[in-house]
């Protein structure tokens, strides 16, 4: 029981990750390989405000938050002046440059050691500090994330998204500002994961940048290639499906030693199928050209 | 007087495409541009439209100078284009396509979802029904939830042209709306042109097929060798 606990929780995560990916790939068109550089900021600064300042979980959800709007900056600027392929590789050296100062900057981030003894939320005197109660905990959230992104999705402003990602100029050509869109789908998705990376250092109470790599960042936007691109159940599918392959694999007994790179293989080799056979994913309904 | 073209000049890193380009446009006609291809023709609506600087010229819409503003600026005045090859939201419907083309939706705006959600939601229900009835002046009405790529050539260069209808535009530049189309679309795109003109839309359309265009034109311009030469009352 425990351990399909466990497991939802991680789902969840990645859930939360891969639709806050999806809101800038598959509908912005914004292939970000920066994701897991605003998860774990936003994991960081909300272990730091709970365990350094003594904040509650929410208020420190709220802070991480809003540190990952400001800090978005970068991102902002790299898709108001880069297209497509540039801006990839641009997101792609930030990410580089965030995972180096969570390494090094000791001071604050206790370097390759990491945060410990991260406290779990409460509410109203109540600790979600047994497993169920912090899987129900999570399922709110993670519930209330995909509302919002349901919610987001029957609005004109996602129609506008999904028009920046088609046809810039032609976007343009009727009074609307590319850039102005892209900012907003880049800020929500930032905000977004800072939720993700909040729920990750709460539950496992122990943070360090091994977490929030380059490859972390990888495997979200496989989540949402693998999904389908621009489709909210896509990133869905996604996440479950990559957050459960490891774990169906480990029926299969492969030897401890090799397993973690035949996992990285089997990964490799599914997503390779996915874009010669599936170009739209499970449920995509936009591809990359 | 509605457009004021100024000794507008354009050259590419030393090719001169347009020399001295000098003409107006009265409110509520139909101009036709004719010239040879490569004449520069494209090259001008860029530069009305705020998608290329002149390198040299003036100009005015409805006497206000706008040859230096950008392009969102320049729709927002009241300038529509097309696009000589389409450029419709290929993954996205008809509907949204028509949608997308509407003016100063307050569902675009971030702070609005804040402020007055519920005004987002009536506009949005107004919007449609525009969208709808102009997905029948265009003959798109049977293809409203069609995935815009998935129209034929024909059929999304008439999407464009109701993506201008519904971006309320008082000035439309269409580069080539005839070519692709059949003759009963080139009948109907010229009976709905010739309407517009009656509710005082201007409209400057670029074309190869003379004859067809100049049956519902006021005015010929022919660009040659980057100069405008005028030929007025063809009609
Ligand atoms: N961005 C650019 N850089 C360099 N040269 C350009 C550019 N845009 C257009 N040209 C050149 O300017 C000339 C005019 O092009 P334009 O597209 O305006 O012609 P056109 O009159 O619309 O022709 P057609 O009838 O074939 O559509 C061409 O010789 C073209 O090669
Ligand atoms: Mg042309």
């Amino acid at each position: 029981m425990n351990y399909f606990l466990h497991i939802l929780i991680v789902c969840e995560i990645y859930i939360i990750l891969a639709l806050a990916m999806n809101l800038l790939a598959g509908y912005s068109g914004l292939l970000s390989l920066a994701q897991a550089a605003y998860y774990g900021i936003g994991a960081y600064v909300s272990a730091l405000l709970l365990t350094q300042a003594g904040l509650s979980f929410s208020l420190s959800l709220l802070g991480a938050i809003c540190f990952n709007l400001i800090i978005s900056f970068p991102i902002i600027w790299f898709a108001s002046s880069l297209r497509d392929l540039y801006f990839a590789i641009a997101t792609l050296a930030w990410q580089i440059i965030v995972s180096a100062i969570l390494y090094n900057w000791q001071a604050v981030t206790n370097g390759p050691f990491g945060i410990m003894g991260i406290p779990k939320p409460g509410f109203g005197g109540f600790v979600f500090d047994s497993l169920p109660s912090f899987a129900s905990f999570s399922s709110l959230v993670t519930l209330s994330v995909l509302l919002f992104f349901i919610g987001l999705h029957r609005t004109p402003l996602s129609r506008c998204f999904l028009g920046v990602r088609d046809d810039q100029l032609a976007m343009m050509s009727f009074g609307k500002k590319p850039s102005y869109f892209k900012s907003w789908a880049i800020l929500i998705s930032s905000g977004v994961s800072a939720i993700a990376g909040g729920l990750f250092a709460v539950y496992f109470s122990y943070i360090d940048p091994s977490s929030f790599t380059l490859d972390e960042s990888i495997l979200i936007i496989c989540m949402v290639l693998v999904g389908g691109l621009g489709a909210i159940r896509g990133s869905v599918a996604g996440a479950l499906f990559y957050v459960l392959l490891p774990e169906v694999l480990r029926f299969i007994h492969i030897p401890d030693s090799i397993a973690a790179n035949v996992r990285m293989m089997i990964y490799a080799v599914l997503l390779i199928l996915v874009v010669m056979y599936r170009p739209y994913g499970f449920f995509g309904k936009y591809t990359f050209e | 007087m509605i457009l004021k073209v100024l000794n507008v000049g354009k050259s590419f890193n030393g090719l001169i495409v347009l020399e001295d380009v000098s003409f107006e446009l009265e409110t509520g006609t139909i101009t036709s541009l004719f010239g040879e291809n490569g004449s520069g023709k494209t090259t001008l609506f860029h530069i009305i439209s705020g998608f290329l600087p002149p390198s040299r010229g003036k100009i005015y819409f409805k006497g206000e100078s706008i040859y230096d503003k950008p392009a969102t600026e320049i729709d927002k005045l009241g300038i529509g284009r097309t696009w000589q090859f389409p450029r419709v939201f290929k993954n996205l419907s008809v509907l949204d396509n028509l949608l997308l083309a509407s003016k100063k939706h307050p569902g675009e705006h971030v702070l609005n979802y804040l402020v007055n959600p519920f005004k987002i939601w009536q506009e949005e229900k107004k919007r449609k029904e525009k969208a709808v009835r102009i997905s029948y002046d265009v003959g798109l009405s049977d293809k409203l939830e069609e995935a815009a790529g998935r129209l034929s050539f024909g059929q999304q260069k008439l999407l464009s042209i109701g993506m201008l209808l519904i971006n309320e535009a008082e000035l439309l530049l269409l580069d080539e709306p005839f070519a692709g189309l059949n003759v009963i679309m080139v009948d109907a795109i010229s009976k709905l042109l010739l309407q517009l003109k009656e509710e005082g839309k201007t409209i400057l359309m670029i074309e190869h097929d003379r004859k067809k265009a100049k049956a519902i034109s006021d005015k010929v311009l022919y660009l040659t060798k980057g100069i405008i030469r005028e030929d007025v009352g063809v009609a």
